[in-house]
């Protein structure tokens, strides 16, 4: 076995335009990498660089307009195949109407996993993290940080063996931003699992140990760097 | 600002826009086709009385008047075309001599001028020989046998027999007004026209009466009819009052010389009464129509009211003042009110034109412009109350915070908590109650008096009915889907397998959203069945109505007098086209010194030719009194009337006197009282008798039958009819219910409440196919970032249909469902409280399947295509779904 076929994922000159002809914008530029299992990256880049289109395309979530992707690690292309990868997105996206523990044994539904296990595990989940007593509760009433907190106990309730975050941080002051990449770095060193974590926190960039720059759509460099 | 946030809406919101201008819309065309149609049916009614009226006044000269003056007051009446003096002489009887002497008893012989038959064409109907010269009356010729060409004496009394001969035989479908006793109320007006009368050329009349009047004036009069300019306020109320109030104008310019007859009053007091009808037809069965409309485009823009109260919030933390939000939610409103009435009035315009061939509804253009306004106007009301009110309430209360909320903790709502719904649905049955107590009168117009009484107040009944079986729906839903919802998810498991409980559990957290477009589903279903349930028990009981006066498909009518018996049944049968024949005795009975018509009939089979609804009786159904007929030959059916006065008891032996066939005389016939019969075919609206024909036939020595129902199967009636009165001759009287079904409907029956329905099943059809629809459609759309962000985290497309069909499912069953069960109800309710509309009371509502079917599957399809929609749209890319958000 090569290390190429031990990736969780290969990208070979990823590309994704958004638009035609004049008013086309190349989001990502032949972009090619490899994730190792058990990777801790920071995907750094200012905004507009196209880090949170390199993660979607990673985790399958966007259509590419050229190159290719494959998921050696991952059995396939994660599309459809919930607990495959851990998603946290940037925005609020718990859904409204499940209360938080719903929210987070939601994939674990969708993955056919029984409800009274999936209920269990989800629970078991939040006690992890921390977050128990936030289980009957709904979206809407929980803080930023908070939310942030469930939508990773979701990402990795389901045992993933990727997990990409999209600027997980970028709405939460410094204490909660630093709390919720302590969560994350915690689950995915517990769960052996591969993390990319998208952002334009230096701070943040700096508590893992390599660190992908993007630029106009192109990976400008990759380092890697002592925790 | 406005011009950006205009743009903005625009680009961004064009679509929901859209659909809130559309709610709009339909409410203004809903508005405008029934206002103006209603303004239009009401001239219509005006015209339709005044055209039917043959000759608009009689006027009475008293006996000291000079008949030149009076003439001369009424040719110079305002509004007066023609008026024209007739002459009134009563003879002793008629005889002709052929190979028998046939006489007649008593009768009238009119003097007309010669111009008669041009100035007042609907007086007379010429049937055979001449339309002028010296005119017999069908009747009397048939009593004479007496054909065009015959001499005729007419007997005066202490004077010899003039004789005259006949030019023609006429018809007088006018003769009720045509011998009035002019001036005489209602009450002491003569039952029925004079049998036997006789036209006479204003000179004959003169040669044959003035020597009479010499000796007996008492025997004769003189009447001047008069034709008016038939130019009327539209509205048959003040047509009335001004037909009116130009009688009496002219009574007391002549000093109470002349009284007048007022036909045109009469028939325009009819249409008055029917105009009230129509008003409050349009109120009970149009305005919940338009309150839908408003409902609808309320869960349209309610459906986005989290997302303004978002934008609402962000303008809030940028600095916008309550002022600047409310001048940009005016605009808005401004926006989606002022397309909304464009295309409402546009729509109005559409279904006229289609409906009725004429975008004013055939009103005047006044009325047209009058109702264009009052629907405008709604329409922009429509739009500050779904914009404005909500926008308003949101910026003075919400908070910042409170605007990012999305779904919050169900809360019982205020109503529901205080129990409102119960409250409305005791307060309608309530009402329901008390507007029994009048007999259901909803309009009163008194003859002679001016104004009109309609009793808005029972509208309230069905009103709060559907209002509050709507609320005690959205309970049901709320307890369904709250407490219930492990239920919910139970009957949800085939579709959403081991999503169910999940399902359930969002739908439970949007009970609210949801109950209130079951409640919007239920409510347009309702409407629609409602009134389509009471369209078709008007049309049922409509055609009843034609049954009963005619009695069957068609009738033949003997003669008084003639002596024809159920055997000649045999020679009707015979006829192409006749399925089967009834016979019918009528004679008069003596109950005590009332003398009441007696219908004989063959119980066993008298339903063959004729319906018997079980409405017609009381103290069994229709069956089974003529199964007791049958058995029990003695037995008779009397009215409610006689059951009083007599104080009957079931059981109870009732002599009536008939008279005997063989010597004349009345005789004494027991009978057993059975039951009451409230109506019959053929027979008077007051009092009368049902027996069994072969009992009376027998205790009276004669078989002679009053009339035969011809069935035809309902098929090619009038051809059958000519084809009987081909067979027949003028020796009896041949009706048809085609004829019938024209004449004894009311301008309301014939044509407005057809037109009236027919604008309201079509719209009822538009709304219970977009209430669904539309509220979830919006309800799914301002779900897209939910289903995108399932899809990202790996649901398929199975899982997300389990979702959309999840809330498809609860809200088609559980509208439809309720929707038929408040519309059963408000069918029985509506039909009772306008039980004054029927003419005779329905026994059973009349149930359209195919309309009704027709709406539950546009219902259904709707939902389906909408969810079809959604579950299409969910499997764009999740990510580029919620980069568009």
């Amino acid at each position: 076995m090569t290390s190429a076929d031990s990736a969780m994922v290969r990208c070979a000159q990823v590309a994704r335009t958004f638009g035609d002809g004049a008013a086309a914008v190349v989001a990502v530029h032949e972009v090619s990498c490899e994730v190792p299992p058990g990777a801790r990256i920071a995907l750094t880049g200012p905004s507009g660089s196209g880090k949170s289109t390199l993660l979607h395309l990673i985790g399958g979530l966007e259509t590419l307009t050229g190159g290719t992707i494959t998921w050696p690690g991952l059995g396939g292309p994660p599309h459809g195949r919930a607990g495959v990868i851990g998603m946290i997105f940037q925005g609020p996206s718990l859904l409204p109407t499940l209360n938080v523990i719903e929210n987070v044994a939601l994939p674990l539904r969708f993955d056919g996993v029984p409800s009274a296990t999936a209920d269990d595990r989800a629970a078991r989940t939040l006690d992890r993290l921390g977050i128990a007593e936030l289980a009957s509760r709904l979206p809407e009433e929980l803080s930023g940080g908070q939310s942030q907190r469930v939508a990773v106990a979701r990402a990795v309730a389901s045992r993933p063996k990727l997990i990409l975050a999209d600027e997980p941080t970028g709405r939460l002051d410094h204490r909660a931003a630093g709390h919720v990449i302590s969560v994350l770095l915690e689950a995915a060193d517990e769960l052996d699992a591969a993390l990319i974590v998208s952002t334009h926190d230096a701070e943040i960039a700096a508590r893992l140990p390599q660190r992908w720059t993007m630029s106009d759509g192109a990976l400008s460099s990759r380092e890697v760097h002592s925790r | 600002m406005t011009l950006t946030w205009l743009r903005g809406l625009l680009r961004k919101r064009a679509s929901r826009l859209s659909i809130v201008a559309a709610g709009i819309a339909v409410a203004v065309a809903l508005l405008g086709s029934l206002g103006t149609f209603l303004a239009a049916s009401k001239a219509t009614m005006t015209k339709r009385a005044a055209a039917e009226v043959a000759v608009d006044w009689q006027v009475q000269e008293s006996g000291d008047a000079d008949p030149n003056a009076v003439l001369a007051a009424v040719r110079s009446a305002p509004g007066v075309r023609t008026a024209v003096p007739v002459y009134y002489g009563r003879t002793s009887g008629f005889s002709t001599t052929g190979a028998t002497t046939q006489t007649t008893g008593p009768g009238v012989v009119l003097g007309i001028p010669d111009s008669y038959a041009r100035t007042f064409p609907a007086e007379l109907r010429p049937l055979a020989g001449s339309a002028t010269g010296v005119l017999i009356v069908q009747q009397t010729a048939a009593n004479l046998h007496a054909l065009p060409g015959d001499t005729v004496s007419i007997g005066r009394a202490g004077l010899s027999p003039a004789r005259v001969r006949a030019g023609g035989v006429v018809d007088l479908p006018q003769a009720d007004s045509l011998f009035q006793k002019v001036g005489a109320p209602v009450g002491s007006q003569p039952s029925a026209p004079p049998d036997n009368v006789l036209l006479l050329p204003e000179a004959t009349w003169h040669q044959v009466f003035d020597p009479l009047a010499k000796s007996r004036p008492d025997l004769v009069s003189t009447q001047l009819h008069v034709a008016r300019s038939h130019a009327l306020p539209p509205d048959p109320a003040a047509a009335y009052n001004a037909i009116t109030a130009a009688a009496h104008n002219l009574e007391a310019r002549t000093s109470g010389q002349a009284v007048v007859g007022d036909n045109l009053g009469a028939a325009l007091g009819a249409a008055r009464e029917d105009a009230a009808y129509a008003q409050v037809l349009f109120l009970f069965l149009g305005l919940p129509g338009a309150v839908l409309a408003v409902l609808l485009t309320a869960a349209v823009t309610g459906a986005g009211a989290t997302r303004r109260r978002r934008e609402q919030a962000l303008l809030r933390t940028r600095g916008a003042s309550y002022r600047q939000l409310m001048w940009l939610a005016t605009v808005e409103a401004a926006l989606v009110g002022v397309a909304g009435c464009l295309a409402g009035l546009a729509g109005a315009a559409l279904v006229g034109t289609l409906a009725f061939g004429s975008a004013r509804f055939g009103g005047t253009t006044a009325t047209a412009v009058g109702w264009t306004t009052v629907a405008a106007a709604a329409g922009l009301a429509i739009a500050a109350l779904t914009v404005i009110v909500p926008a308003r309430r949101d910026a003075r209360t919400a908070t910042v915070a409170a605007g990012r909320l999305t779904v919050g903790r169900v809360r019982a709502p205020w109503w529901l908590r205080y129990g409102l719904d119960l409250v409305l649905l005791a307060a309608a049955g309530v009402i329901v109650v008390m507007t029994g107590n009048n007999g259901y009168q909803l309009v009163l117009a008194p003859e002679g008096v001016p104004t009109i009484s309609v009793s808005y107040w029972a509208f309230a009944g069905p009103a709060l009915l559907w209002v509050g079986a709507g609320l005690l729906t959205w309970r049901f839903c709320d307890l369904l889907l709250g407490r219930g919802r492990r239920v919910v998810g139970a009957v949800l498991r085939p579709l959403a397998r081991g999503l169910s409980g999940t399902v359930a559990s969002g739908m439970s957290r949007q009970r609210r959203a949801l109950g209130r477009s079951i409640v919007l589903v239920a409510l347009a279903v309702s409407f629609a069945a409602s009134t389509a349930v009471f369209n078709a028990s008007y049309r049922q009981q409509a055609e009843a109505d034609a049954l009963l006066t005619n009695g069957a498909d068609v009738t033949v009518t003997e003669s008084p007098g003639a002596l024809t018996g159920p055997g000649a049944a045999g020679t009707l049968a015979a006829i192409p086209g006749v399925n089967g024949v009834e016979p019918l005795q009528h004679r008069f009975a003596y109950v005590g010194s009332d003398l009441q018509d007696l219908y004989g009939v063959r119980p066993g089979t008298i339903t063959k030719a004729t319906a018997l609804q079980d409405a017609y009786f009381t103290g069994g159904t229709a069956r089974q009194l003529m199964h007791t007929l049958a058995t029990e030959p003695d037995s008779i059916l009397v009215s409610a009337e006689t059951v009083k006065d007599f104080q009957l008891s079931p059981g109870d032996l009732l002599n009536l006197r008939l008279q005997d066939g063989r010597t004349k005389r009345f005789t004494t016939v027991p009978f057993h009282y059975a039951g009451v019969v409230k109506e019959f075919p053929t027979a008077p609206k007051d009092s009368f008798f049902v027996a069994n024909a072969s009992y009376v036939a027998g205790r009276t020595g004669g078989d002679a039958v009053g009339a035969f129902l011809v069935d035809t199967g309902g098929r090619h009636i009038a051809t059958v009819a000519d084809r009987v009165r081909a067979r027949l001759g003028p020796a009896a009287t041949v009706t048809d219910l085609a004829t019938t079904r024209k004449a004894v409907g009311s301008s309301l029956t014939s044509v407005d409440l057809a037109g009236l329905t027919r604008v309201e099943l079509a719209f009822a059809l538009l709304l219970a196919a977009t209430a669904g629809g539309l509220v979830l459609a919006l309800g799914l759309a301002e779900r897209r970032r939910t289903f995108a962000i399932a899809t990202a985290l790996g649901g398929t497309g199975r899982q997300l249909r389990a979702f959309v069909f999840g809330e498809a499912v609860v809200l088609t069953v559980g509208g439809l469902i309720a929707g038929a069960a408040i519309g059963a109800l408000l069918s029985r309710m509506l039909v009772t409280v306008l039980t004054g509309v029927f003419d005779p009371p329905p026994s059973a509502l009349a149930v359209p399947w195919s309309y009704l079917i027709v709406v539950g599957a546009i219902t259904v399809g709707a939902l389906a295509l909408v969810s079809a929609i959604a579950v299409r749209m969910a499997r764009r890319p999740a990510i580029s779904v919620l980069r568009e958000l």
